[in-house]
């Protein structure tokens, strides 16, 4: 048999993919009696800010709420799809899904998208049945876990060692109290601002998810009522 | 084997009768016969569609539409089951759409009333399926809007074009009004007013039975377009046909 | 043998900015009229703005996938007009059907090669959305896509506020118009403007050069 010398030349064949990356950067935070989940308002495409006024988060239940930095499209697809399953469990159930049950769910349905997944980076917070702090973090193919904080997105990078200092504190030599709801809260606002100032991606808006027993507050922007929380430039 | 009225060759569509006849078919058309009656006028430059339907109760505040639009020019009217009407409505929107999709251009009404038959006609000739209840009046306009244009489409899959077409439980007295019509010089409101009237004329009142009255029409005051008349000028139509009743009656 | 599966991997004809803002009575977009072939200017006059039920809408990119689109739309709006019970589908309404069908398309890895900007009105507000090929979308006051995100957007975040009237918007919109002129390649001197209002009366310009721009050499130029 004769065996061509050369291999045959293909064509180069043109791609396009199918996924895009808006940037962003969510955190979470569990506290003792509360859990927090921010994130930035910015909706990046490249270098361009094509809108600076996305949410990134999505309540689920009363009491847990979703952060997802990634890709936009799916984001929005992807957070629609929980909310339904969300109502599709009390129908079923007939009781509201618990935050940790909705994290495991989550992860499946991510996982079941293993071979063309959602472009999402998902931190998830909540209150246990004791009414403890909460917060699960993901990656696109739903691997999970369960930590005291997390954060993903552009700016995670830079947010961590902040959190690894401030909150777990391993290599401190005196050791602070776990914050307080509202220490917690003006850490957030402060740790976001500082990632705002370095990564491009992350800026514009703060939205600030804060979950306690009696429900979830969200400190947003001025069009919602309570605060407006401006990062960065004007 | 049933022993009935079609001795066993009337169970289904794919069989015939010793003497030529598919009774499914015509069981059909007594299905269209047992219904409210529909009419449709073509007069000078329009188009007008009228039905009765009856009031099945004296609960219902208002029956749902039976006259249909199925694109921008074209609407029909029908007699027999509403169900399949309703079908049939929603199977021409399709034709509709499938036809502007490929060719950019409104699908002609003949050519609609062509499919329509075909598709008709193909509920005839198997036993897998039951043959549509109900006759449609297609009525409209082309895209070029110089013509309008009227046809009737039986369970049979018989179609035709008309100047004027009616069918239902009073088919034929309806007919017999409309011949005396001088089609070619009728003006819109005018076709408007004796659709009314045939409607309310050939209602058998001995039945006694409550109806109300759905006119849509096609014309230049529509800009071809096939919509409901204007509750205005139903009323009106409706005021004048009683009042004709009225007179008629006392003379 | 059977054919291989083809898909849009680059856009062929296409169109370049679409620049939008809503203002105090309404929403006003603008493009120019080109639809380009590689660097050749192929068809110079082509309107890439369109009414269509409640809502305007005008895309950059393939203008094929574009016409695509204003068909599916338009049967949307027509299907749900032939029920005749008064239901009519809002701009917002019809811009996530917009979302969803795009989305829909690149997750199939045959995507619209578009990006669209809708315009029309929201419990009489003026509504201004912006979806792409991958289904990222957004509202917002002020949408540039293709150039016009780099060049106009700038412009157009700076100088807009809520209650402009018509001229203040036209005239801004001019502005990043000639901004785009003078920068991007592939636009013409042949500008359109379309605006829809609260109500939801639609009006699209007559196709006009935009007056006011200078092409002689800069030291010939005298500066006030």
């Amino acid at each position: 048999m004769l065996t061509p010398a050369v291999a045959p030349i293909e064509a180069k064949k043109k791609e396009w993919s199918p996924y895009t990356d808006n940037g962003g950067t969510t955190l979470a935070i569990a506290g003792p009696d509360y859990a927090i989940v921010a994130a930035d308002t910015r909706l990046s495409n490249g270098y361009s800010i094509s809108c600076r006024d996305v949410t990134k988060l999505a309540q689920l239940t009363q009491h847990c709420v979703i952060g997802t930095a990634g890709m936009q499209a799916d984001r929005a697809v992807f957070h629609k799809l929980l909310r339904t399953r969300v109502d599709y469990f009390k129908y079923k159930y007939g009781k509201t899904i618990t935050p940790t049950a909705l994290a495991q769910m989550i992860a499946n349905i991510l996982y079941g998208h293993r071979f063309f997944p959602y472009y999402c980076f998902n931190v998830v917070g909540g209150l246990d049945a004791q009414g403890h702090g909460v917060v699960f973090s993901y990656d696109a193919v739903g691997s999970y876990q369960a930590l005291p904080y997390a954060t993903t997105g552009s700016g995670a990078q830079l947010l961590e060692p902040l959190l690894d200092s401030h909150i777990a504190q391993r290599n401190r030599t005196q050791k602070n109290p776990p914050m307080s709801k509202d220490e917690a809260i003006a850490f957030v606002k402060n740790a976001m601002a500082s990632v705002s100032e370095r990564d491009i991606h992350t800026g514009d808006f703060l939205e600030i998810a804060v979950i306690t027993r009696e429900g979830t507050q969200i400190i947003t922007r001025e069009a919602d009522g309570v605060e407006r929380i401006k990062l960065g430039f004007d | 084997m049933s022993h009935g009225l079609g001795s066993g060759y009337d169970l289904s569509a794919g069989t015939y009768s010793q003497d030529g006849r598919v009774f499914q078919v015509e069981y059909a058309a007594k299905a269209v016969e047992n219904s409210g009656n529909a009419i449709g006028i073509r007069g000078r430059d329009c188009v007008v569609l009228g039905v009765d339907k009856p009031r099945v109760s004296e609960m219902l505040v208002r029956a749902a539409p039976k006259n249909a639009t199925l694109s921008q020019n074209i609407g029909m009217t029908s007699a027999g089951l509403v169900a399949d009407c309703r079908t049939l409505a929603n199977w021409c929107r399709e034709e509709c759409r499938s036809y502007k999709n490929q060719y950019h251009t409104e699908i002609p009404v003949r050519v609609l009333s062509e499919r329509l038959s075909l598709e008709m006609q193909e509920h005839t000739t198997t036993s897998y399926y039951r043959p549509y209840g109900a006759t449609v009046i297609l009525g409209g306009f082309d895209e070029d809007h110089t013509k309008p244009q009227l046809f009737m489409v039986e369970p049979s899959g018989k179609s035709f074009g008309y100047r004027a077409c009616s069918c239902g439980m009073n088919q034929s007295p309806a007919r017999t009004e409309l011949e005396k019509l001088d089609l070619p010089n009728l003006g819109a409101e005018e076709a408007v007013m004796t659709v009314a009237r045939i409607l309310h004329q050939i209602h058998d009142e001995s039945k006694n039975l409550a109806f109300e009255l759905e006119l849509s029409w096609a014309c230049a005051a529509t800009g071809f377009r096939h919509v409901p008349v204007p509750p205005e000028l139903l009323a009106r139509a409706e005021e004048a046909a009683k009042r004709f009743l009225e007179e008629r009656d006392h003379a | 043998m059977d054919a291989p599966i083809t898909r849009t991997l680059e856009p062929i004809n296409t169109g370049t900015s679409v620049v939008g803002i809503t203002y105090k009575d309404g929403v006003l977009i603008a493009s120019d009229t080109l639809v380009s072939y590689g660097s050749l200017s192929r068809f110079r006059s082509i309107q890439r703005l369109v009414s269509i039920g409640p809502c305007l809408i005008g895309a950059s990119g393939d203008y094929s996938d574009f016409q695509h689109i204003t068909d599916l739309l338009t049967q949307k709006v027509d299907e749900a007009s032939f029920h005749q019970d008064g239901f009519q589908y809002t701009a917002p309404e019809l811009f996530e059907y917009l979302c969803r069908v795009m989305y829909e398309r690149r997750s199939k890895v045959n995507p619209y090669w578009n990006r669209v900007v809708m315009a029309g009105s929201k419990q009489g507000k003026p509504f201004l959305g912006c979806v792409d090929l991958y289904g990222t979308h957004y509202a917002s006051p002020t949408v540039a896509t293709g150039y016009g995100e780099q060049l106009a957007q700038p412009i157009l975040r700076k100088e807009w506020h809520p209650d402009m009237s018509l001229e203040e918007a036209h005239a801004l919109l001019e502005k990043c118009m000639r901004v785009l002129l003078y920068r991007d390649c592939y636009t013409i001197n042949k500008v359109q403007f379309a605006r829809i209002g609260l109500d939801g009366q639609t009006t699209i310009e007559p196709p006009a050069p935009l007056t006011g721009t200078r092409w002689e050499a800069p030291l010939t130029i005298t500066l006030p």
